[in-house]
């Protein structure tokens, strides 16, 4: 079972070295080693990733974070149905898709990947890119749902749609299931800004809805769109569940 | 009813005051509703109409806790509760039906009726008539 290790540049970092040095050893000792590739401005994880099958690999692991899982989870749609993804955590930041699938930080992730405990999850796709986590969109845009209803808003919203995300609600954190072919969608007023720029407090509390798809336009203005906490479009954008789900290497602990 | 089962922790659909719904609102799970709705709201589980909710909608579901307003006709399979505060624009449909005082109910209440089977197994067993000596 050949494993392709895909590490994000900042684990070139001087203060993940140890880290870095322990999990290769606990690697090798489960018997779950395998080739590594880096990123770096001129390899990117697709490219990476369509080598690593050349030479045979059926599991692509992400070590780094969630913007490291996002760009492995991306780039596996189209491939073959058996790859499966694992993660390996390194650092404390951005590590909420890791903390949501059970995967400890640094060396005990090794453990949870050698026990493979597999789950189909699914991707969402935002016009023609895939997400694994979330979209997010601040403003006052039209939200068009499952060509059924519209959202409209009195005032600036951030509006989140999470496929594998949490988020908290009216002081309560919830967990989006990525397994239910579903988007879940969180609605939370932002503070206008009021006389000599004082910012207003709101009184209103966040909103949510399950969806399969919902389009987003802003008439007038542009608005731009972040995909997984990285890339931005601009609006309109059309958000809906992948066709495709992906495999991914789960802890016992997982959330989901 | 709702005190157990229709906490905002497990709403599947929440729309708070500073948002308005424009169409069909179809949902399998509960629905809290604080917000406006123009168009159908339909679930197969509870609702929840907050004090501040302004509904013109014609409103199915299994059970229904109403505190707000209501243009529309609401068809309830369970228990329909309306507060002191709501107030109703339309014909009910319900099973069971609590009015507290204060509650403005404007069109026709229609209680479920047994089914007509049902009736005629009951007459079926009425009381037996006494031996003829």
């Amino acid at each position: 079972m050949p494993y392709f290790y895909l590490y994000d540049t900042y684990t070139s970092d001087r203060t993940h070295a140890n880290t870095l040095v322990r999990i290769e050893n606990t690697l090798t000792d489960l018997g779950i080693q395998g080739k590594i590739g880096r990123l770096t401005i001129l390899k990117s994880a697709k490219d990476l990733i369509d080598s690593a099958f050349k030479d045979g690999a059926d599991t692509i692991v992400a070590v780094g974070n969630d913007l490291t899982i996002s760009k492995v989870a991306a780039a596996l749609v189209g491939k073959k149905q058996e790859i499966a993804m694992g993660i390996i955590p390194i650092g404390e930041k951005d590590q909420s898709i890791a903390s949501l699938l059970g995967i400890p930080i640094g060396v005990l992730a090794c453990h949870v990947l050698s026990s493979r405990i597999i789950e189909q999850i699914d991707l969402g796709k935002v016009n023609s890119q895939y997400f694994i986590r979330s979209v997010t969109v601040s403003g006052t845009p039209t939200v068009t749902c499952d060509d059924r209803f519209t959202l409209v808003f009195n005032h600036p919203h951030a509006i989140k749609i999470c496929n594998l995300d949490s988020w908290q609600l009216n002081g309560q954190t919830k967990v989006a299931n990525p397994k239910n072919r579903m988007l879940e969608t969180v609605l939370t007023p932002l503070p206008q800004k009021g006389f000599l720029g004082l910012t207003k407090k709101h009184h209103a509390n966040g909103s949510q809805l399950i969806m399969e798809s919902c389009k987003i336009t802003s008439p007038g203005n542009s608005l731009p769109v972040v995909v997984d906490g990285e890339r931005v479009l601009k609006t309109p954008v059309i958000i809906k569940i992948a066709s495709q789900r992906i495999k991914v290497i789960v802890g016992k602990k997982r959330l989901i | 009813m709702f005190s157990k089962n229709t906490s905002s922790d497990q709403a599947e659909t929440i729309i708070s005051s500073a948002v308005k719904v424009e169409g069909d609102l179809n949902s399998a799970g509960d629905i809290i509703i604080d917000g406006k709705v123009h168009g159908t709201i339909i679930t197969k589980a509870n609702l929840l109409v907050g004090e501040k909710a302004e509904i013109t909608a014609n409103v199915k579901a299994a059970n229904a806790k109403v505190a707000g307003h209501i243009k529309g006709n609401l068809d309830i399979s369970g228990k329909l509760e309306l507060n002191a505060t709501s107030k109703i624009d339309g014909d009910i449909t319900a099973k069971v039906l609590v009015v507290t005082e204060g509650a403005q109910l404007n069109g026709h209440c229609q209680m479920e009726m047994p089914v007509k089977e049902e009736i005629a197994t009951v007459n079926n067993k009425g009381p037996k008539k006494a031996p003829i000596l």
